[in-house]
C-alpha cells in the first residue's frame, strides 16, 4: 500500500524511496500514539495520506514530470499482460494530472474502501465523497481518452 | 476507460511491488535518518536560527561587560535579557511546530490544524520579530547616548533624578539621527520581516489552503 501511495504522489524513483522513508519514519513515531479507535488499515492510511499530500516539493516535482518515461517504473516490471501493463499506465498517467485530494480519493477507491471509511480516513462527509467520485470518474474518463489519444 | 475494470489491475500491483526495502535492516536505517518533512526542516533551521542568536548575542554581552572597563554594562544586562527572552520566544515557536508533527488524524482536519497552527506560528514570528529589534535599538540607543554625554555637559544641567535619562538624551547632538535611525530600523524591519517570512511559510500556507479548498468543493 505505501509502494502505491509513493506512485501516486511521487514522479522520481529518488523521491518515492524519500517519501516511503517518511511515511516509515512516521508510522514508527505515532504507533505509540495508536489506541486502536479506528481500524490498523484507516490509521496507516491516515498517515501515508497525511505525509505524502503535504510535503510540497514533491508535488511541485510531480507537476514538472508527467511524462511517460516517468511513470512508476514497476508497472514495466511486474509481468503483466501488455494490454493490462498498458491500462495501468494510462491510469497512473491520468491519475497524476488530479490534484492531490482526488488523487487520494481514487486511491482508495480502486482499493475497494467502503465510502464510510474513506469518510474516516479522510474527513470529508460521505455525501460530498460520492459526488466528487462520480466528477473524478468523468475526469479520468476524459483524461485517459486524452492520453490513449497522445495528447495531455 | 471505466474506473470500476480498472480495481483488479490496480490490486495486482501488490505482487511485484515489495521488493523495496528488502530487509528489516533497510528499514531500520530508514528509521534511523532525519524526517525530511517540511515541519521537521523548519524546526532544524529553528535550531540553527538559535544556535546562532546564542552565539551573536554572547559575544554581544561580553563584548559591553568587559570592554571599556564595563563602561556600558547595562547594555550587557539588556542584551542578556533580551537572550534570554529569545531562548523562550524558540522555545514557544518549536512547542507549534512540534505539535503539527502529528500526522494520525484525519486528512482534513490534519491540514487545518497545520494551516491554523502555522499562521499562529507566523502571527508569532512577525510580531516578536518586527518589535523586537526597534526596541532594542532604543533601549540601547538610549543608554548610549546617556553615557555619551558631552563633557560639556553640566550635572545641573541633566536635571534631578527623575529623569536624568531623557534630558541627556533630548539635547544629545545625535539626538535627531538617533531618532531618524530608529524610525529607518523598525521600517526596514516590518518590511524585511514580512518578505522573510513570507519566503519561508508563505508557499506553505497556500499549498495547505489550496488543499482545504480541494476538501471543500463540491
Amino acid at each position: 500500500m505505501l509502494h502505491k501511495v509513493c506512485n501516486l504522489y511521487c514522479a522520481t524513483e529518488y523521491d518515492k524511496q524519500d517519501l516511503f522513508q517518511e511515511i516509515v519514519i512516521q508510522l514508527w513515531r505515532a504507533y505509540p500514539r495508536f489506541r486502536g479507535d479506528s481500524k490498523f488499515s484507516t490509521w496507516l492510511y491516515r498517515i501515508a495520506l497525511n505525509t505524502a499530500i503535504s510535503d510540497l516539493r514533491k508535488q511541485k516535482n510531480l507537476i514538472k514530470s508527467v511524462e511517460p518515461d516517468l511513470l512508476p517504473t514497476e508497472i514495466q516490471d511486474i509481468q503483466y499482460s501488455k494490454e493490462k501493463e498498458e491500462k495501468l499506465a494510462q491510469l497512473y498517467k491520468a491519475i497524476h494530472q488530479l490534484p492531490e485530494i482526488e488523487r487520494g480519493i481514487v486511491m482508495l477507491y480502486l482499493e475497494d474502501k467502503s465510502y464510510e471509511e474513506m469518510e474516516d480516513i479522510l474527513g470529508i462527509n460521505q455525501n460530498n465523497l460520492r459526488v466528487k467520485m462520480n466528477r473524478i470518474k468523468e475526469k479520468l474518463r476524459k483524461l485517459t481518452k486524452a492520453v490513449e489519444h497522445g495528447v495531455g | 476507460m471505466e474506473l470500476d475494470s480498472l480495481k483488479d489491475i490496480w490490486k495486482d500491483q501488490d505482487k511485484g511491488m515489495d521488493r523495496y526495502p528488502e530487509s528489516n535492516n533497510e528499514i531500520l536505517s530508514m528509521l534511523g535518518k532525519k524526517s525530511k518533512s517540511p515541519v521537521a526542516k523548519i524546526r532544524r533551521n529553528l535550531l540553527w536560527e538559535l544556535i546562532s542568536i546564542v552565539v551573536v548575542y554572547a559575544v554581544f554581552v561580553a563584548y559591553y561587560a568587559f570592554n571599556k572597563n564595563g563602561q556600558f554594562w547595562e547594555i550587557a544586562v539588556l542584551l542578556g535579557l533580551v537572550g534570554v527572552g529569545f531562548v523562550f520566544y524558540y522555545y514557544h515557536k518549536d512547542k507549534l511546530l512540534k505539535s503539527m508533527q502529528r500526522v494520525d488524524a484525519e486528512v482534513k482536519s490534519n491540514l487545518q490544524t497545520q494551516l491554523h497552527t502555522l499562521e499562529k506560528y507566523v502571527r508569532f514570528y512577525f510580531l516578536a520579530g518586527t518589535l523586537l529589534t526597534p526596541i532594542l535599538y532604543y533601549i540601547t540607543g538610549l543608554v548610549t547616548l546617556y553615557k555619551k554625554t558631552p563633557h560639556s555637559y553640566s550635572n545641573d544641567a541633566l536635571g534631578t533624578r527623575v529623569q536624568p535619562v531623557l534630558n541627556a538624551v533630548q539635547d544629545h547632538q545625535y539626538f535627531t539621527e538617533f531618532m531618524v535611525g530608529g524610525a529607518v530600523v523598525t521600517v526596514l524591519i516590518y518590511f524585511a520581516n514580512k518578505w522573510y517570512i513570507k519566503k519561508l511559510y508563505g508557499q506553505h500556507i497556500s499549498h495547505l489552503k489550496d488543499l482545504l479548498k480541494q476538501m471543500d468543493e463540491i
